[in-house]
């Protein structure tokens, strides 16, 4: 049923400066819904060519009061997400908020082995494993909404949540996603000064 | 010749709290037994320089039985130790009819090793924490021939655990300050002190966090207190921190704040209590603390340790009455005269004479 769509809206008031991470460069590909947006390829939607996955990030510290990601963290290596999400710390204006759409690999797995061996398909592959069709467009991380909180949590954000995806409307109407999830991670907009 | 020994694994004299304490308690054992057969037993001369980067609190108790061994102890007639775990020294000096007393800062077990790690503390007292080594520890208190506890809280805490042969001497301060500033223009919460496990400071810093004030200011001063600023980030949406770390003068961070704020979960005594009283400023002290003792309603608050909310719900009341605080500002100070030391250093000199009689 179409009703059961809950549409999403990032918490970015009208004026905040919100950067994407990993939009794409504009095409089939990849389409940005914020600028700046950063990405490893050029393209005519791209206005700083960076791989994200090389810190620290060619950005100033707390420069940006939003960041944004659709399907981006779970490309970078496992190895180095900690460092990027220190970089999505570092960026962030203090009271900033971080808002990322991902993948939830636990989730993924679970419909991995409800599907059985004989269930298994193209589909589920490109699931699990991304597109494959360029360099940058395979998974590398595999994340939980509760190692998704861990992780922003250890980097210092002081409010980290989960919320469901919304769903899409697919051929067959509404259709629940599970295996995806959205991060809010809110930086603390506490002064700290160490003078007396 | 010695006559008597004064024993810690802290600097006598040193800065802090210990350091305060144990300058005095040398001093009223000097007079009892004379400047020249008074020996001292501390961190400097006590600890083998290869186990300086240790910090295991029975340790202490080996090191100071190996020094008194020494034949410049053969006429010691009464030794003072004052904190940490000496059972076996203890034991060893009344085999040989050497009277001990003993102070014991401690007033409760420590928090739980849950509530360590939610709160995220990073380092633990396993000497109080532990019932094993707490029998181990205790065991010296027992067999000391006096205790010496700084506040109620102890002396309730010791007897609920067997120890009877008790005297209690609060902590005291050098001096009143001839001159303090009044209260700063911002509303001004502040803490003194080590940032160890035992201070509570979590539950300040949730407090202030749950007040989410953006025109006040809490300070959190003393030793590596900057320390604190990923808890704070990563508690607190909003608020006004100040991280200030080791303050060389007091005087600059007392007259700083409005009230004085010592959460302590488990805290012998607290000098900066007194210390703030003498600087005529209110304090809200933790019943975690010792000199709560010295915290009356017309001077300040008490709340129990451990409890964020009532900590909140207090600073909050508090900044809701500047004129009454005003008024326990004055009166703290009147009541911070009978903890002076030279005061408070006859009640030491009294206890050894006691035990030096008999």
């Amino acid at each position: 049923m179409v009703t059961e769509l809950k549409p999403y809206y990032t918490p970015f008031k009208a004026g905040d400066r919100v950067i994407e991470l990993g939009g794409g460069p504009g095409d089939a590909t990849g389409m940005p819904i914020f600028r700046p947006n950063i990405d490893a390829r050029p393209g005519p939607m791209v206005d700083i060519v960076h791989d994200l996955s090389r810190t620290p990030w060619p950005l100033a510290s707390s420069s940006f009061n939003g960041v944004y990601s659709s399907f981006w963290i779970e490309h970078v290596s496992h190895k180095l997400i900690r460092n990027v999400i220190a970089e999505i710390y570092r960026i962030l204006a203090p009271g900033g908020i971080a808002v990322l759409v991902t993948a939830d690999t636990y989730a993924q797995c679970k419909k991995i082995v409800d599907a059985g061996p004989e269930g298994m398909s193209d589909v589920l592959s490109n699931m699990l494993f991304g597109g494959g069709d360029y360099d940058g467009n395979f998974h590398k991380a595999a994340l939980s909404r509760p190692f998704a909180v861990k992780l922003f949590r250890e980097a210092g954000f002081f409010q980290v949540e989960t919320l469901d995806h919304p769903g899409i409307i697919g051929p067959q109407g509404y259709e629940k996603v599970e295996t995806d999830f959205i991060l809010e991670a809110k930086k603390s907009a506490a002064v700290i000064t160490y003078e007396l | 010749m010695i006559r008597a020994v004064h024993i810690s694994g802290d600097v006598v004299g040193g800065p802090g709290g210990a350091g305060q304490v144990t300058k005095q308690e040398l001093l009223a054992l000097k007079e009892v037994f004379g400047d020249d057969s008074v020996d001292v037993l501390q961190l400097q001369n006590v600890r083998p320089a290869v186990y300086a980067s240790l910090d295991v609190p029975y340790l202490w108790d080996y090191f100071a039985l190996a020094q008194l061994h020494g034949s410049r102890f053969d006429a010691l007639q009464h030794a003072h130790i004052y904190s940490g775990c000496y059972t076996e020294t203890i034991r060893y000096l009344r085999n040989r009819g050497v009277t001990v007393s003993y102070t014991c800062p401690a007033h409760a077990r420590g928090p739980s090793l849950e509530e360590r790690l939610k709160r995220g503390f990073g380092a633990n007292l396993p000497h109080i924490d532990d019932d094993a080594l707490w029998a181990q520890h205790k065991q010296g208190y027992l067999e000391a021939n006096m205790v010496i506890v700084p506040s109620t809280h102890s002396e309730d805490f010791l007897r609920s655990e067997g120890v009877t042969k008790l005297v209690k001497i609060p902590h005291g301060i050098d001096s009143i300050p001839d001159h303090v500033a009044m209260f700063p223009d911002e509303f001004t919460v502040g803490y003194l002190g080590a940032s160890g496990p035992d201070k509570g400071i979590p539950y300040l810093v949730d407090a202030w966090a749950s007040l989410g004030w953006e025109d006040a200011r809490l300070i959190i001063a003393g030793e590596g207190s900057q320390n604190w600023t990923g808890y704070i980030q990563s508690v607190a949406g909003k608020g006004k921190f100040c991280l200030p770390g080791y303050v060389a003068n007091v005087a600059d961070f007392y007259n700083a704040i409005t009230i004085l704020c010592q959460p302590s979960i488990s805290e012998g005594f607290g000098i900066e209590i007194i210390e703030a009283m003498s600087y005529g400023r209110p304090v809200i002290a933790s019943t975690g603390a010792g000199a709560a003792d010295a915290v009356l309603p017309s001077t300040g608050w008490r709340v129990p340790p451990g409890d964020s909310k009532a900590l909140a719900d207090t600073i909050r009341r508090a900044r809701m009455r500047p004129t009454v605080l005003k008024d326990m500002g004055s009166r703290a100070r009147a009541n911070a005269e009978p903890y002076l030391w030279e005061h408070i250093c006859k009640r030491y000199v009294r206890v050894f004479e006691e035990l030096r009689g008999n």
